[in-house]
């Protein structure tokens, strides 16, 4: 069946029956086979979810300045995938798995630290891993936001000890019950051989690992420095804003593949996602959004932003390689910043955007073209 | 007074244990044991990580356990089984974690079992401070 709505201005100028559609073009019309996507487009916070179509927000009329393009184009890629059937794993420090906008997408949960199930946060600290975990699987029903991913599946799984052993479980587990992304929003910037090796073992395995780059707006291209996001067989993710450009925090370097919306609370509104207290609250609210959400910002949150969006890839081509995943997240990102100082000149690259922003739409139909 | 001064040099360079460091990614990394305060000390009583600072700057904890991989046609159990271990777990297919006695050196026994022809990787299971982003 197909539907017919009003909205994100991603038609084409060649056709509705473009995988790619022209995002300049500002078509009202779209035809659309997915009826989930006006579902996911009636949640009550899609509004507010810049990153996902930051043309069909209202935060610019709460005060906030929210750039026309600083969208990832999701809503085109939903056109094809919306996650069904792919397995992500978040390791971090766990979840509140009742969440309301979580539960009835958590396949499993696993404490790498302890051996057993046990991954809530306890009420006072809050979990970090709740907010990553929101923004790739919240699901389509009726409450709160929405994930890139929504019909896409998650593994919880809570890893906070600091020991090299732990980390290794984390992703042996992920493996062994069927993850095919895995989105890791920390860092050490001194990462263990061992550690390496077994980053090495997922992308063998045909997982995408991806790491956050960090928040202290620096080069990681420094010889003290070691990090996980620059490893060669994961996908290092930095963070763009509300003004469709990376952020001033976001940390970069040469090892670097790409930017997502991680959003910037001290210049904008931040990126609505799962408040990390969960129904306890945190702090900001903004007095928009009711105590189970709240407005963030970070690389954490651009990495399970791009996670999201690997999911889509593997919902349409589940036999894609991570070399693959990362040649298209690269071909098809969207080389934001040259408005302003970014060069691109040398190899499609620019030292603080990496090879550009994550373009979702883009990236599904390129996957999806490589099924044989 | 000179005299004072060098024989306080020699003591202190022989009291940061020159045999202490790792192999990473083929390289040597020097560690100088971090000294735990008196507060400190009464406050980690029993968690015994001793911490360590490398010489690319950052700080690491080690206990009496080793990660090790062995090379691809290497049957790792066997390898591991000539050398006085108190334990050796399983973490998947490749990796396993060696615990020894608390008397010997980690960091030297992590180079013993490095410098095996059998072993691909071999170094304490360190104890990193992650952050989230």
């Amino acid at each position: 069946m197909s539907l017919l709505f009003n909205g994100c201005g991603s038609s084409s100028a060649s056709g509705k029956n473009s995988l790619v559609p022209d995002r300049e073009n500002n078509s009202s019309e779209l035809i659309v086979d997915n009826p989930n996507i006006a579902k996911a487009k009636k949640e009550p916070y899609f509004k507010y979810a810049w990153h996902i179509d930051s043309t069909n927000n209202i935060l610019n009329s709460k005060g906030f300045n929210i750039a026309k393009n600083a969208d990832i184009n999701v809503t085109e890629a939903w056109k094809m995938s919306m996650g069904k059937d792919v397995i992500v794993a978040v390791i971090d420090d766990g979840a509140e798995v009742e969440h309301e906008d979580l539960k009835t997408n958590i396949l499993l949960a696993y404490n790498a630290d302890t051996g057993s199930n046990k991954v809530n946060p306890n009420a006072e600290e809050g979990s970090h891993g709740n907010t990553c975990a929101g923004f790739i699987v919240a699901p389509i029903n009726g409450k709160g936001m929405v994930g890139i991913a929504p019909n896409a599946k998650i593994i919880i799984i809570r890893q906070e000890s600091e020991n090299d052993a732990d980390v290794i479980k984390a992703f042996e587990y992920a493996k062994n019950n069927g993850a095919k992304v895995i989105s890791c929003s920390w860092g050490s910037g001194d990462i263990s051989d061992i550690v390496v090796s077994e980053l090495k073992k997922m992308y063998d395995a045909g997982i995408t690992v991806l790491f956050a780059s960090g928040n202290e707006g620096s080069s990681l291209d420094v010889p003290s420095i070691n990090d996980e996001s620059e490893v060669e067989w994961v996908i290092g993710v930095g963070a763009s804003g509300e003004n469709n450009d990376v952020t001033s925090y976001s940390n970069y370097g040469k090892n670097l593949e790409i930017i997502a919306p991680g959003g910037d609370t001290q210049e904008s509104s931040g990126i609505l996602g799962l408040d990390d207290m969960g129904e306890n609250g945190q702090s900001n609210q903004k007095n928009i959004v009711n105590n189970n959400y709240s407005f963030v910002d970070g690389t954490s949150f651009a990495t399970p932003v791009t996670a999201g969006v690997v999911a889509l890839m593997y919902g349409v081509n589940p036999n894609i390689t991570p070399a693959q995943v990362k040649e298209i997240l690269i071909k098809t990102a969207d080389k934001v910043g040259q408005d302003v100082d970014a060069d691109y000149s040398a190899n499609n690259f620019d030292i603080k955007r990496a090879y550009g922003k994550v373009n979702a739409g883009r990236a599904v139909a390129e996957a999806k073209a490589l099924i044989k | 007074m000179k005299k004072k001064i060098i024989m306080s040099l020699i003591g202190l360079s022989l009291l940061t244990e020159a045999s202490d460091f790792y192999y990473e990614n083929g390289k040597k990394v020097e560690v100088v044991k971090i000294e735990k305060s008196h507060k400190q000390q009464k406050k980690s009583s029993g968690t015994e990580v001793e911490y360590y600072k490398t010489s690319k700057g950052h700080k690491v904890g080690v206990k009496n356990d080793i990660l090790v991989e062995c090379q691809e046609d290497a049957d790792c159990q066997e390898v591991l089984s000539a050398y006085e271990t108190l334990s050796v777990e399983a973490l998947s297919d490749t990796i396993f974690m060696v615990t020894i006695a608390k008397d010997k050196n980690v960091f030297e026994f992590s180079q013993k079992l490095y410098e095996d022809i059998k072993i691909k990787i071999a170094h304490p299971n360190f104890r990193k401070e992650k952050r989230r982003r």
